[in-house]
């Protein structure tokens, strides 16, 4: 027995001087610049971080070390957004770390991020688009400097579109057209229509018209709601919340909001053309003959889908003469730690934040992780001339939304509140209920509306 | 009419088995299947039965191309048996001294103890952060391990088992002159093994299955337990396979399932004496 205490004691002696001995990682912060990601390190993504803070050290031999610490997320954040928020807690933040687009407004708001533009090279602002310029926004000022964007479009299964009787065919935008979302109805209604009489084997699966990826609300990802429908009410003139970040009432139940919720809900009128308890991978199963798709289903699809013939199209406008952006956007950011007050060490780290989103950094993290641009010189390198004509129509289609239509969600410090809310009380009720009637619809917003403006009441000053 | 009766209780017992066996087996089966053809054969019978065409080792070869999987899964084997180790001596020997001995406070630090056991982990873990973080031993292996040694749960059961244990076997130790730390190594461990193998699986399955703690108390990516890389798969932005996931999630049960086959045994008996379910 003695010799298993004298075991544990030398464990717990060579444990302790290990501890001794790492002891220091984030102590002496002089020379030295931290920056943590929500990328797990082994990912592309996390490799791709860490190979450009490494070019950074070798050519900036004579400036501050810069280390970087990849922090494996689970699901939209947790676990790395805890690790976060505990060392802003303890005061042990890093120099730099990377937080999702709608979240900056709250932590701008809270003092913990500070802002970059003082700082920055001269038209370095202007080189990022301005969806990923307004993401990072918050009161004029920009905090979040994006290193990748996003982008959602409508994709069709081109086996049951060739079933289809050429009048219905002709319905379909071409990847260059833009079309609304009225048109957009018409189809999956005609499409509905018809699969329920055809004996074609390409509707053998066949359950509804549209995949609209709602289950995700369902099962408490709100945010895939809010990311994926809002712009129905941008494309009608309408937001959920003002420009301010804080008001709701007269904006989120204005007219034009619930006129085009109005249009939104037609997909779930009798006989409904979308469910909001869709069979898991239902587009991509061929059980649904469109799909609102992200754009990471590209990939998806291709690399796992092999049989499934995906055609892409615009995403489309609630109303025909809006002509202001529409699309949705939006991705992770780097930000500052708000709490540095040394003028020179923040332009440090401001110089370490463009060389991780400069032209050059957008172009190496599309190559070697397929992140979208975020600088407009960038976006270029977007390849639509593969061997694969899918990927290529998918990508032309979102690379124009990206140089011409992306907006950035609604920059807020209530945004989790204001996304839950209009995805949860709105979107989901909508669908589940298949009400379809405006005056029903604005009952909704209403209550919505007024549960958000309690929430946001706690931001205004 | 005893051979139905008996001929009945297997049939239910096998339907029963296959009941929880259904998942296991769609979960390896999906792990050999690209995911159109999971989703092709899922609510029907190839979703458990394989056509061997559909088969591959392709999620396999990808995942592990992506992620150094196995890498973590030693990782959280070293930290799981350390903290199995440690904790089963220290737990069970504050859980012997509550049960066997009379000191001041002992009712207050037992009442502390129970109060503690029904505080979640999610309400603790900043706290438990900023000490680590005070005392230097964040990011490192010690700071991860330390705090998850001492567990009053196991203290508990560990001192309800020792409240039971035959006092004049440790009364016969001493007459043939051990010391009281040589009666609990001698006679009390042996005599409790089942107890120590139900709660060192508990705590095994605690360490393997933990992922919030690695992810605030760690940061070198070679150090990172099986969860926070089963994270990493399930979080992927562009590549969201369910193969990859079910690639994943076959790798990591294969040790746990193993674990079970060789202590089921003891798993039985002292779920059975500490009524632990």
């Amino acid at each position: 027995m003695k010799k298993i205490f004298l075991l544990m004691a030398a464990l717990v002696l060579a444990l302790s001087l290990a501890a001794c001995s790492s002891k220091g990682g984030d102590g002496d912060k002089a020379g030295k610049l931290t920056i943590w990601t929500q990328a797990a390190a082994d990912h592309p993504e996390g490799k791709m971080f860490a190979d450009r803070v490494k070019e950074y050290n070798k050519e900036h031999p004579d400036g501050p070390k810069v280390e970087i610490q990849n922090i494996t997320r689970a699901g939209a954040g947790s676990g790395y957004i805890d690790k976060l928020n505990a060392a802003i807690t303890a005061n042990d933040m890093p120099d730099i770390f990377t937080l999702d687009g709608p979240d900056i407004a709250a932590y701008a708001d809270s003092g913990v991020i500070g802002g970059v533009d003082p700082y920055l090279s001269d038209g370095f602002e202007k080189g990022f688009t301005q969806a990923i310029i307004d993401q990072g926004t918050v009161d004029g000022k920009l905090y979040g400097m994006g290193y990748s964007d996003s982008g959602v479009a409508i994709m069709y299964n081109e086996d049951m579109i060739n079933a289809l009787p050429d009048d219905i065919k002709a319905l379909i935008p071409s990847k260059d057209q833009d079309w609304t979302w009225d048109q957009f109805v018409t189809l999956a209604r005609k499409i509905d229509e018809f699969a329920k009489k055809s004996n074609d084997p390409a509707f053998a699966k066949y359950e509804t018209a549209v995949s609209t990826l709602l289950t995700d609300v369902s099962n408490g990802v709100y945010e895939t709601g809010t990311y994926f429908y809002t712009p129905i009410l941008w494309g009608n003139g309408a937001n959920i919340v003002d420009e301010d970040g804080l008001t709701v009432d007269g904006v989120f139940n204005s007219s034009k909001s619930v006129e085009a919720l109005t249009k939104y809900a037609q997909l779930f009128k009798e006989p409904a053309l979308a469910t909001a308890s869709e069979s898991e991978k239902a587009f991509h199963s061929g059980k649904t003959a469109l799909s609102v798709s992200g754009f990471w289903y590209v990939n998806e699809l291709i690399n796992n889908y092999p049989d499934l013939k995906f055609r892409t199209v615009r995403y489309p406008k609630m109303s025909e003469n809006y002509d202001g952006l529409y699309t949705p956007s939006g991705s992770w950011a780097f930000v500052r730690n708000g709490q540095e007050k040394d003028e020179k060490r923040i332009k440090q780290v401001v110089e370490v934040m463009e060389w991780l989103t400069n032209d050059e950094a957008a172009k190496e993290y599309y190559h070697k992780n397929g992140s979208i641009p975020t600088r407009i010189n960038s976006i270029s390198e977007i390849d639509t001339n593969t061997d694969n004509l899918y990927h290529n129509e998918a990508w032309s289609v979102l690379k124009y939304q990206v140089e011409n239509t992306n907006k950035a969600r609604p920059v807020s410090p209530g945004y989790p509140y204001l996304s839950e809310t209009f995805a949860k009380d709105v979107l989901l009720k909508i669908a589940q209920n298949k009400t379809t009637d405006s005056a029903t619809i604005k009952k909704y917003v209403d209550d919505a509306a007024k549960k958000i403006d309690k929430e946001l009441e706690k931001y205004r000053k | 009419m005893k051979l139905v009766k008996k001929s009945l209780f297997y049939v239910l017992a096998v339907a029963v088995a296959l009941q929880f066996m259904i998942p296991l087996l769609w979960m390896i089966l999906s792990s050999f299947k690209i995911d159109e053809v999971i989703y092709r054969d899922i609510g029907g019978i190839f979703a458990i039965i394989p056509r061997f065409s559909d088969l591959s080792l392709k999620s396999y070869t990808e995942l592990l191309g992506l992620y150094n999987i196995f890498k973590n899964v030693g990782n959280s084997l070293i930290y799981a048996s350390v903290t199995v180790v440690f904790g089963l001596t220290i737990n069970s020997l504050a859980g012997y001294a509550l049960a066997r001995f009379k000191f001041p406070f002992k009712d207050g630090i037992l009442i502390f103890i129970i109060a503690l056991m029904i505080v979640p982990i999610e309400a603790t873990i900043l706290p438990l952060f900023l000490v680590v973080n005070e005392m230097g031993l964040i990011n490192t292996v010690p700071g991860y391990l330390l705090p998850f040694i001492v567990n009053v749960m196991n203290i508990f059961l560990f001192r309800q088992h020792f409240l039971s244990f035959p006092g004049e076997l440790i009364e016969s130790g001493k007459i043939d002159g051990l010391s009281e730390l040589g009666c609990f190594f001698r006679i009390v461990i042996p005599s409790s093994l089942n107890m120590y193998v139900t709660v060192g699986i508990l705590t095994f399955l605690a360490s393997w299955n933990d992922f919030l703690w690695p992810v605030m108390a760690l940061s070198n990516s070679d150090l990172m337990p099986i969860q926070v890389a089963l994270n990493a798969v399930f979080s992927d932005t562009y590549n969201i396979f369910t193969s990859h996931m079910m690639a994943a999630l076959t790798i990591v049960t294969i040790p746990i399932v193993i674990l079970y086959i060789f202590f089921q045994k003891y798993i039985v008996e002292g779920s059975m004496s500490s009524g632990i379910k």
